[in-house]
């Protein structure tokens, strides 16, 4: 018997050396999540990892240069440093080249996978980025940094309710993946079910109240939805959090826009245009589009045009919806055409890269300025169709688009109701107050104001001579 | 049989020990202190944290959350369950402002709440909890009681399921870790309980509808359905379980769920619980013993009033989504396990038979008397309080002397009803157990004493007989008890040590307990278990081990009671002190019968020794003999004489004394003499006798001496087989050895046996001396042996007559052992010459 015991824990004590070793070497042999030898680099990376699901960019941008600074051999680092700067940036074609060549080797797998991953999206390669992710995830289907990007990929291509599937799936993962939860929001609002974006933003919000993206989220589906003290307290909080939080000062003037408060509004955009980290907006021509549209409010029509032609449409790739609003509006027909042909030119470039998702959008703001266009000639008719159109094409998907669509659905709105469509009127009237019930009466755009039926007036002149007249 | 089952005791008492564990965890969780926000949360929600109910004054109240509510987020961090919520809250200090997500109706808000110091559980948790342990205590009772019995194991299971239901499933659900899976636990044992339920009626007290169907033949097949399908009825439940989940999850509907479990599993319960009483009421009906009938009728209203609450208001609870009802419910639960432990211990159920010890009950009175006075002594202060009287300093004295004054005598007025009600047959019992150990002490006879016991004891105890064995020699001998035991039985001294040291009356199934059991008390224990033999006792006094005692099982085959062996204890030491009594003067009479017989003996033997012994003349001779006790082993004896000799004597020594040396010195002068009258030629005679004795087949032989006188009177002839050596004496005092030939192996020692005469010339005045070794080998008190170097002393110094010689060397022998006790039987042959011739 006293043999058997001895026996007995011989052999477990024999098992267990020799799990250990196996455990110990198989640790050994476990590479870490991130490759890099300098410490100080990882901490640096981690960091702007953070402030990157954050949307602080900027800071981003800085922490991972210094982590190149401590390891220029950091191959994650390039990666997110290069997706995470603005694709138009010079500096972002820079170190995607870095990436091709780097030595990928030496790195884990995740990081393999994120660089070939990334290469393959950089190239427009779809097919070999979906290959890469599914085969990756058939080997690490629980890896967190995988189903987000197959998750990006589903919300990108707005298939809303496998992106929310996949987030889901995310966030059951890691609850507090406070990225899922923002995403969550943002798909319950592209379909319309505002009251559950506000509460995945609410329980973004909870989770990282220190953060100020929650607060921009809750504050542009506030915005959206007319409750407008609500956002602007929400936009406070961000500003409190983060002052160079710039998207926040963009939604600040977009809220003071639509509530008529055109001059603080101008203050706020001068700030904009003071941030440094927030340059990038000077620089895609996104201050003076806005700088523009405020004049466009006032009426100061002629100030609005002069900013627009500045410059600043060649920042804007030739194309910008107010531009070519004001542009119709006021009878230039050269810099109507050659908006529209900027704009051909934008949809094209998105059908022969394959975003069907760019092509469907840039066909919601075609039919868009094509129904502008018509109104402005006074074919109201021809109007609404491409209104409707655009209506069709357009969701609440993040705040821009889903004001993009309230406002498109206001020059419907204004059109039906000139033409006396009052049945379709009034329920695209009760539609938009069902979003947002305070938008129709507060927010003002002037050309609107002074449309009328085609028969009242002539056809040779454009609606913003006739608008003068009101504006005086 | 159904009744007794394969057995599963391990398992069980596994299960049990698991249970228990469980259980405790339950218990002890509660106690630790930790950061608690005051939600219970709604045990039915697994997969969310719903709050079922929140305490008043605590965080969470002040906080605004109520009942209904769902708690989303937890300090910043999600929580999809309890586990997660407890791993967080364990993060917080007490005290600490908490923000908490919390879903209330449509509305999502953030909130703070100020954890405090976790409560224990509520008076309905801690009833449940007393009652799942009372269950459980009641379940282990009977198990140990009956463990083979098919019953009783069920019986088991259903009150640790019982346990596990009330103490893990009723507890109010908050953050601990251990909620998950105790309440996991819960809901499974919940799922079981049913057909636990339903399996235990329809075996309880025993299968009388099963043992009546099997009599009939028509309904064999019944009974072999149920013999091999019962184990389906806990498939049942599991199926209904997971089939209510599947077909709500098939039509996308929320189940509706009741204390973890389907409303689907509680109809099921009650279904079955109604089957069960009609299993209860058939089995009644069979039934015929009117005990057992009276114990089942007890169980059944017990169960009806203590089940039927409690399956109305859960289906009422169920039906209106409330637990509202579902405490009203529990609290009549307790008279299942009350009137189950009452109907086995007062109607013998389950075959249990309990004898309740008055000491634990005294304590459980007077504890009880003292918690009514303190309860009195409340009362009156509080009714008092405020008053004069209450003010006064007198007032606390004289409330303890009315209280130490009317304490004892009500505790005494209690105890007595106590006794009457219980103790009533132990009391009769313990005073017939006194009687007989009266009526055995006054006995002196044995047989009386024994009759009396093994008699008496069976009427006494119920039990199917008792036996009694004494010790006689080296085994203990049945002297009363069914022939169908052993006749005789070995004394083994392992178990003769374990009875003592346990100095009380052992039940052979506690043998299995013996350290080191050997084979001899395994097979023993087996031989006398075989039998019915359901207890063994040593009968032992101070001095001696008398016997053992051997006790049956009772009527009902169940084993006794240690308090009826505690009672026996009393009685059989005083059967051992008067069975040692009656052996000591049982032995006297024998050994005084024996004394005489001896004597008897001793006169035939000393007849047996020629009174005269005669010699031609010419010659003298003399002879004595002494034997060491009142039988001896030596002998002389005078041969018949032939023509050509002048007389022959012979002398013997026979190995062995006393009775057995006797009767082979007997054998061998028989021999001796009968064969001489043929056979002159003293070789002939002693190798014929050597073949007699040897035939005799005891390994006895005789040391043997011949002389014989020559009929000249001249010579001496003489044969000497194992003696000593003669000594001569010549006349003028010299001592000598005879020579001796060299084959003198004593007679009937070895199967062929060569002798040799030999043949001396003796003179005028020569004496020759035989002897047997008695005489060298006497003792002085000292120790010191007389020896041949003083016998030769006493014989050179003695007169030339053979009989001076012989009453000299006798003095001298006399003389040296101061008349101390004779080791050896002492014979002196003396042959010599006439100094006239």
């Amino acid at each position: 018997m006293r043999k058997l015991v001895w026996i007995l824990v011989t052999v477990i004590l024999g098992v267990g050396v020799v799990a250990g070793v196996f455990a110990y070497w198989a640790l050994r042999s476990e590479k870490g999540p991130w490759t890099t030898r300098s410490p100080a680099a990882l901490d640096e990376f981690l960091a702007g990892y953070a402030d990157r699901s954050r949307h602080y960019h900027f800071d981003a941008v800085a922490h991972f240069e210094r982590a190149l600074e401590l390891d220029p051999d950091f191959t994650a680092a390039k990666l997110y440093l290069a997706m995470t700067l603005p694709h138009d940036y010079a500096e972002h074609q820079r170190w995607f080249d870095e990436l091709k060549l780097a030595d990928l080797e030496p790195l884990s797998e995740r990081e393999r996978f994120l660089v070939t991953y990334a290469l393959a999206r950089h190239r427009n390669d779809e097919a070999t980025a979906s290959r890469i992710l599914e085969e990756y995830l058939a080997v690490r289907p629980e890896d967190p940094f995988a189903i987000r990007e197959q998750c990006e990929n589903r919300w990108q291509d707005q298939h809303w309710d496998d992106a929310e599937q996949c987030y889901r799936r995310l966030s059951e993962l890691d609850p507090n993946w406070a990225e899922a939860q923002n995403r969550l929001g943002y798909i319950a609002m592209a379909q319309g079910r505002f009251a559950d974006a506000e509460e995945q933003f609410s329980t973004y919000r909870f989770i990282a109240p220190d953060q100020a993206a929650p607060h921009h989220s809750l504050a542009e589906l506030l915005l959206l939805l007319g409750r407008y003290e609500e956002a602007d307290e929400a936009l406070d909080e961000v500003l409190e959090i983060k002052e160079d939080f710039c998207k926040a000062y963009r939604t600040r003037i977009r809220l003071r826009s639509i509530t008529g408060r055109y001059d603080t509004a101008e203050d706020v955009l001068d700030e904009l245009a003071s941030i440094p980290t927030c340059s990038y907006y000077r620089d895609l021509g996104v201050l003076c589009s806005l700088r523009a549209w405020l004049h466009y409010q006032r009426g100061e029509v002629d100030r609005a045009w002069e900013i627009l032609s500045g410059g600043c449409l060649e920042l804007c790739h030739g194309f910008d919806p107010i531009a070519f609003r004001i542009a119709a509006m006021t009878g230039r027909a050269e810099a109507v055409a050659q908006m529209k042909a900027a704009l051909q030119s934008l949809h094209q470039e998105s059908i022969v890269l394959e975003k069907p998702v760019y092509a469907e959008y840039y066909a919601a703001i075609q039919a868009h300025v094509d129904g502008v266009e018509r109104m402005a000639a006074g074919d109201l008719e021809q109007a609404v169709e491409h209104f409707r159109e655009s209506d069709r094409r357009l969701g609440y998907w993040a705040a821009e688009r889903a004001s993009f669509k309230l406002f498109n659905r206001l020059n419907l709105l204004r059109v039906l109701e000139v033409l006396e469509y009052e049945e379709e009127a009034a329920t695209l009237r009760a539609e938009i107050a069902s979003v947002n019930p305070r938008v129709i009466d507060e927010f003002r755009i002037p050309d609107l104001d002074s449309l009328e039926k085609p028969s009242q007036h002539s056809p040779d002149r454009a609606p913003w001579d006739r608008g003068a007249e009101t504006y005086g | 049989m159904e009744s007794r089952a394969l057995n599963v005791t391990p398992l069980l008492l596994a299960f049990g020990i698991l249970s228990f564990g469980l259980a405790g965890v339950s218990i002890v969780d509660m106690f630790f202190p930790r950061p608690y926000d005051g939600v219970v949360l709604d045990a039915d929600y697994a997969d969310s944290l719903v709050v079922g109910e929140v305490i008043p004054g605590s965080g969470a109240d002040r906080a605004g959350i109520s009942q209904g509510d769902t708690i989303l987020g937890i300090g910043r961090v999600l929580v999809r369950n309890s586990t997660d919520a407890a791993r967080r809250l364990n993060d917080f200090r007490i005290g600490a402002s908490v923000p908490y997500l919390v879903q209330s109706g449509a509305k999502r808000e953030e909130i703070n709440v100020e954890l405090g110091r976790r409560r224990l559980g509520d008076g309905i948790y801690f009833y449940s909890c007393t009652l799942g342990f009372s269950f459980f205590f009641v379940g282990l009772f009977v198990l140990v009681r009956q463990p083979t019995l098919r019953a009783s194991q069920i019986f088991f299971l259903l009150c640790g399921l019982f346990m596990l239901f009330l103490v893990c499933r009723m507890r109010p659900a908050s953050y601990s870790g251990v909620d998950s899976l105790l309440l996991a636990v819960g809901t499974v044992a919940f799922t079981l309980l049913p057909p636990a339920f339903l399996h235990f009626y329809l075996l309880f007290p025993r299968p009388a509808w099963l043992e009546a169907l099997r009599r009939r033949p028509r309904w064999q097949a019944l009974v072999s359905v149920w013999r091999s399908g019962w184990p389906l009825l806990y498939v049942v439940p599991i199926l209904v379980y997971w089939g209510s989940l599947l077909y709500a999850r098939m039509r996308d509907q929320k189940v509706p769920v009741l204390n973890g479990a389907p409303v689907a599993s509680w109809w099921l319960l009650a279904i079955f619980v109604v089957l069960g009483f009609a299993a209860l009421v058939a089995n009644f009906r069979f039934l015929r013993n009117p005990r057992e009938r009276r114990g089942m009728a007890l169980v059944l209203t017990g169960s009806f009033f203590g089940l039927m609450p409690f399956l109305i208001s859960t289906l009422v609870a169920a039906h209106q989504q409330s637990q509202t009802f579902l405490l009203f419910g529990v609290l009549p639960l307790a008279l299942v396990p009350l009137t189950f432990a009452y109907a086995i211990v007062r109607f013998q159920l389950l075959d249990i038979r309990v004898i309740l010890r008055r000491s634990l009950l005294y304590t459980v009175t007077t504890a009880l008397v003292t918690g009514l006075y303190a309860g009195g002594i409340a009362t009156f202060n509080a009714l008092f309080k405020g008053s004069a009287l209450a003010a006064s300093r007198s007032f606390p004295i004289v409330l303890a002397l009315a209280i130490i004054l009317l304490f004892d005598p009500f505790r005494r007025r209690v105890q007595e009803v106590i006794d009457r009600f219980f103790f009533a047959s132990r009391s009769r019992l313990e005073r017939a157990m006194v009687e007989l150990g009266e009526a055995v002490t006054a006995q002196v006879d044995l047989q009386t004493v024994v009759k009396e016991l093994v008699e008496k004891l069976p009427q006494l105890l119920g039990v199917r007989f008792a036996a009694l064995y004494l010790v006689r020699g080296d085994r203990l001998k049945r002297e009363a008890g069914p022939t169908t035991l052993p006749a005789s039985l070995p004394v083994l001294p392992e178990l003769e040590r374990f009875l003592r040291k346990r100095s009380q009356l052992t039940r052979l199934d506690q043998l299995g307990s013996l350290p080191l059991r050997s084979h001899e008390v395994a097979r023993m224990v087996d031989k006398l278990t075989g039998v019915g033999v359901g207890a063994i006792g040593e009968l032992a006094s101070r001095r001696r081990h008398v016997g053992m005692v051997l006790l049956a099982t009772h009527e009902s085959r169940l084993p006794l009671e240690r308090d009826e062996l505690d009672l026996l204890q009393r009685l059989l030491h005083q059967a051992a002190l008067a069975l040692e009594t009656s052996l000591l003067l049982e032995e006297r009479t024998q050994q005084a019968e024996l004394e005489r017989e001896l004597e008897i003996a001793a006169t035939i033997q000393a007849q047996l020794l020629p009174a005269e012994l005669r010699f031609a003349a010419g010659w003298e001779v003399s002879a004595s003999c002494l034997p060491a006790r009142i039988v001896g082993g030596d002998f002389y004896s005078q041969l018949p004489s032939q023509d050509d000799n002048g007389g022959a004597v012979i002398y013997g020594d026979v190995s062995g004394k006393s009775v057995s040396g006797a009767l082979v010195m007997m054998a061998a002068h028989e021999a001796l003499y009968t064969l001489a009258m043929t056979q002159p030629q003293p070789a002939d005679l002693f190798a014929l006798t050597n073949r007699r004795l040897y035939a005799l087949g005891n390994r006895s032989f005789v040391a043997l001496g011949y002389f014989c006188a020559s009929a000249d009177g001249r010579r001496l002839r003489y044969l000497v087989a194992g003696q000593p050596a003669p000594l001569l004496r010549r006349r003028d005092g010299e001592v000598s050895e005879l020579p001796l030939s060299e084959h003198r192996v004593p007679v009937g020692a070895l199967q062929q046996g060569e002798y040799r005469d030999l043949e001396i010339d003796l003179e005028p005045g020569d004496v020759v001396l035989g002897y047997s070794d008695g005489v060298t080998d006497a003792r002085s008190p000292d120790g010191d042996f007389f020896g041949e170097s003083r016998l030769r002393d006493v014989v050179a110094a003695a007169p030339a007559s053979p009989s001076s010689l012989v009453d000299q060397v006798l003095a001298a022998v006399r003389d040296f052992s101061h008349g101390g006790l004779q080791y050896d039987d002492l014979t002196l042959v003396a042959v010599g010459r006439s100094s006239e011739s």
